[in-house]
């Protein structure tokens, strides 16, 4: 038999670890009372999940155009993770979504979506580095997709983490208190390891010749570990 | 209406005079937090004393506040808490789960069954003994009016007289509040040691 390569093997499992705790925890909350809250949590661990087990499918594709048809199944669910997670920060916060903020949700996620289908996201198809397929460097240019999407993700992502950052500050409940200082600090790991590898690599830190794997995916497992910790801690 | 320095000035002159007093009962028009912070002070401050509060009317994040705000360590005390699984926002049915005890604080979701009140109760006072270690503790049953309108009287004494007997097998100083015109104020008068007019 032959042997597995050492890379290969680790950034497969990886993903693979974090789809299984995203589904873990999906379930137990899931399986809370029906509420609003819980379900947009469950429909946010949903996402990571499609993402994670999306990476591990790309990773074990043995041609380069399986990968292509990976990366593009990945970012069905990817651009709608920001959207979910502000659905689920503004029902924590007891707000409704006015329309405004409703559409920018729903056709900002639907445009990179079909951008994703399209072929227009990601210009070359993905290339092997570290013995797995990932995203392949690209220019950061005007006429390059991911640089919008970049923008987009982070842009969105920071308004999330900002909104809970000003809920936290004004949440009377010193219990909730302390328990959404936990969800914040997983969602700033998350967020980080994802702007770092799977955006900086690829459209900057290659070029300069640091060249690490893609851990976004992976890295949803410390916002679903802290929050798990933040729910379940007595 | 009494001031809640009046109050404590009032509660220091009476309460716990006698080694012999295990259950009081204050029949009171003053207004609820103002002697809840009374007692407090008298209880907390002046006797170093841990104890247990019922929060029937209030959930106990109310109780927190009004400890913080006049100096006093909330994480001392124990809530047994029947508001909060009433009243929660979603932020706090996300984050505490109200099936199970929260640290310091036990929840209640169905006080038209007093049992639920009752198992919450001994568990928090069984936890109490242990963490003070033989120390006298208390406990704070008020609210009483609002467990009448889901409980007919017969539960509602059952459960006192059950709770008063346990207090004192616990050697937990029982107070319970009541409004001057309660319906149970003959029974709870038969239970208590004393009954305080504030």
């Amino acid at each position: 038999m032959a042997e597995i390569p050492y890379w290969r093997m680790v950034l497969t499992a990886l993903p693979l670890l974090a789809f299984i705790v995203n589904l873990s925890f999906g379930v137990f909350i899931f399986r809370r009372k029906r509420i609003l809250v819980n379900r947009l949590f469950t429909l946010l661990m949903l996402a990571f999940c499609w993402w994670t087990i999306g990476d591990v499918g790309m990773r074990l594709a043995s041609t380069n155009n399986s990968a292509a048809v990976m990366l593009k199944f990945i970012n069905i669910a990817t651009p709608c993770i920001p959207a979910i997670a502000l659905a689920f920060v503004m029902a924590l916060e007891n707000k409704t979504p006015s329309r405004r903020q409703l559409a920018f949700m729903v056709v900002g996620s639907l445009i990179f979506v079909v951008a994703s289908l399209a072929g227009w996201l990601v210009s070359n198809p993905p290339e092997q580095r570290f013995n797995v397929y990932m995203i392949p460097p690209m220019p950061v240019s005007i006429y390059n997709g991911y640089v919008y999407f970049t923008v987009y993700m982070m842009t969105f992502t920071s308004y999330v983490i900002y909104r809970l950052v000003r809920f936290y500050r004004t949440c009377d409940n010193e219990m909730v208190k302390r328990r959404i200082k936990y969800l914040l600090f997983g969602a700033f790991i998350t967020t980080l390891v994802t702007f770092i590898t799977e955006f900086l690599v690829p459209l900057v830190l290659f070029q300069v010749g640091f060249d690490i794997p893609s851990l976004g995916s992976f890295s949803t497992i410390f916002l679903t570990s802290f929050t798990y910790y933040s729910v379940r801690s007595r | 209406m009494a001031e809640a320095e009046e109050l404590y000035n009032v509660l220091k002159e009476k309460l716990m005079k006698s080694e012999l007093e295990e259950t009081i009962s204050i029949t009171t028009t003053a207004d609820m937090p103002k002697l809840d912070l009374a007692l407090f002070k008298f209880f907390i401050q002046d006797k170093k004393m841990k104890g247990i509060i019922t929060c029937i009317n209030r959930p106990h994040t109310y109780y927190a506040k009004l400890l913080i705000a006049n100096g006093m360590e909330p994480g001392e005390l124990y809530y047994v808490d029947a508001c909060s699984p009433l009243l929660h926002t979603p932020s706090e049915a996300f984050f505490l789960d109200t099936d199970k005890p929260e640290r310091n604080v036990w929840f209640v979701r169905d006080i038209s069954d007093l049992s639920f009140l009752q198992i919450e109760i001994y568990e928090v006072a069984k936890r109490l003994i242990t963490a003070s270690k033989g120390d006298r503790n208390f406990l704070l049953v008020d609210g009483l009016a609002s467990l009448g309108l889901y409980n007919d009287p017969t539960s509602l004494g059952k459960f006192l007289h059950d709770l008063s007997i346990r207090a004192r097998s616990f050697r937990i100083y029982m107070t319970i509040i009541m409004e001057k015109d309660e319906a149970l104020a003959n029974l709870i008068r038969t239970i208590c040691d004393n009954n305080y007019q504030i």
